[in-house]
């Protein structure tokens, strides 16, 4: 069987994962060496179900297919999350920082997604975010920071962030880490 | 002999053990094989983890989520962990990678303590998967400077750089008894500018219930190895230099 092979964005597999419309069906199993492109083959699946699905993209056999997404790895979770990020967009003037945090934080994951789309939706049009690991340098503690910049800002901009933060953080209780949008008023390049 | 790099491109590895559904399992488990692996592992945690198990049906295809709690019993470090979920033990070595001198003991340790804590008949399924995450130069080169394993874009098609790709397949080994899932992908680079890709090198048991537990490590060996081997076919002798072998 002849291999062939696709090339496709990140952000078609990864919004495919994320869209809670339904996905497109996938072809019939085969058991030879395939290739797939992941509009073909990608489910559509919520934040919650995984989004290391974006990289579990080749077709299997049925039995295989069964164990694709109960998944045992974490760190695929987390390349997922930031490939996702990026194409919302959202900025990292550092990802290994943040690969780093959020590996360590990974029961984070989810939230990190959900809260980084509530901003993204709210101020996507009018701003730019940028997602940092903020170290503080006084005590010794660190959490995950989405600044929230603009070109000019508004009498009304602390608020709407406020509003932001109200839609995600009751979801913080009882994870490992923390996660805070703010903004530091500096003009989005 | 297998090679040894100073800058290992392995971010996780993970052996993944799982039980046909006829095994008992109750909620003791956990905390019998806890028992048997606290030196090791003291650290305990819970977790919940939705699991989707898609089949395909007369009607089309459907899906189903499912939430499982695991235990999660760490190694000092972190860094290395033992998960047990219903009919599931996996054992996740994340970077820096001990060798597989130093991750298969483990892997061996929680299997025993499993097979001493449950009556293992067959296994269901058995996968031992390398994650590597591999960063290279900005530089004006092309992929088939470090990848073998790649895709190709024929004469029909524009002849620019890929911004994003994802590419995989599937190989049959021990006449179809076992496949690994070969993919690679473009990945967030650690700073902007920069390229990174992941190799995922998933190797696993294709049929189900045809390795016993006294068999399973020894098949775990056998897909070491061969895992070792996929992965030198997929990269080039400059990304072996970037990895820098050492003795």
């Amino acid at each position: 069987m002849a291999l062939t092979s696709s090339a496709v964005t990140s952000s078609d597999a990864i919004y495919s994962d994320y869209r809670s419309s339904p996905g497109e069906s996938v072809g019939a199993p085969v058991r030879k060496p395939v290739v797939r492109s992941a509009k073909q083959s990608v489910y559509s699946l919520s934040i919650l179900r995984g989004p290391s699905d974006r990289f579990d993209l080749a077709e299997l056999t049925p039995y295989e297919r069964s164990y694709s997404s109960r998944l045992s790895q974490v760190t695929l979770r987390v390349e997922a999350l930031l490939s996702w990020l990026q194409s919302v967009p959202v900025a990292f003037p550092c990802a290994a920082d943040v690969r780093d945090y959020v590996l360590r934080h990974e029961d984070m994951v989810d939230l990190v997604a959900s809260a980084c789309q509530i901003a993204s939706t709210r101020f996507g049009k009018t701003s730019r975010l940028y997602l940092e690991v903020y170290h503080d340098p006084e005590i010794e503690d660190e959490y995950l920071t989405l600044y929230i910049r603009q070109k000019e800002y508004d009498a009304t901009f602390l608020d709407q962030i406020g509003a932001v933060r109200a839609e995600y953080e009751e979801n913080l209780a009882g994870k490992s880490g923390w996660f805070l949008v703010t903004t530091d008023f500096r003009p989005a390049r | 002999m297998s090679k040894k790099y100073r800058n290992a491109p392995i971010i996780e590895a993970v052996c993944e053990f799982r039980l046909p559904s006829e095994v008992k399992w109750d909620l003791t488990i956990p905390g019998l094989l806890y028992e048997r692996i606290k030196d090791g592992f003291p650290s305990r945690e819970q977790r919940w983890f939705q699991e989707v198990e898609t089949t395909k049906t007369p009607q089309g295809v459907e899906q189903q989520v499912r939430a499982n709690e695991r235990a999660l019993f760490f190694a000092d470090d972190r860094k290395i962990f033992v998960q047990i979920g219903a009919q599931l033990l996996a054992v996740n070595c994340l970077k820096p990678y001990p060798s597989w001198n130093g991750f298969l003991p483990k892997v061996e340790t929680a299997f025993r303590a499993l097979t001493q804590t449950v009556a293992v008949g067959q296994l269901q399924r058995i996968g031992l998967r390398y994650i590597n995450r591999i960063a290279v130069p900005q530089e004006p080169v092309g992929l088939e400077e470090y990848f073998t394993f790649r895709p190709f874009l024929g004469g029909g098609l524009p002849a620019t750089t890929m911004t994003d790709f994802l590419v995989g397949c599937v190989l049959p080994f021990s006449g179809e008894r076992d496949a690994c899932k070969i993919q690679i992908a473009t990945v967030v680079p650690d700073q902007p500018g920069g390229r990174a890709f992941l190799l995922d090198l998933d190797y696993f048991l294709s049929q189900p219930d045809s390795i016993s537990a006294d068999e399973a490590l020894e098949w775990v060996e056998n897909a070491h190895r061969q895992v070792e081997n996929l992965f030198e076919g997929c990269i080039t002798e400059r990304l072996r230099d970037l990895f820098q072998e050492v003795e």
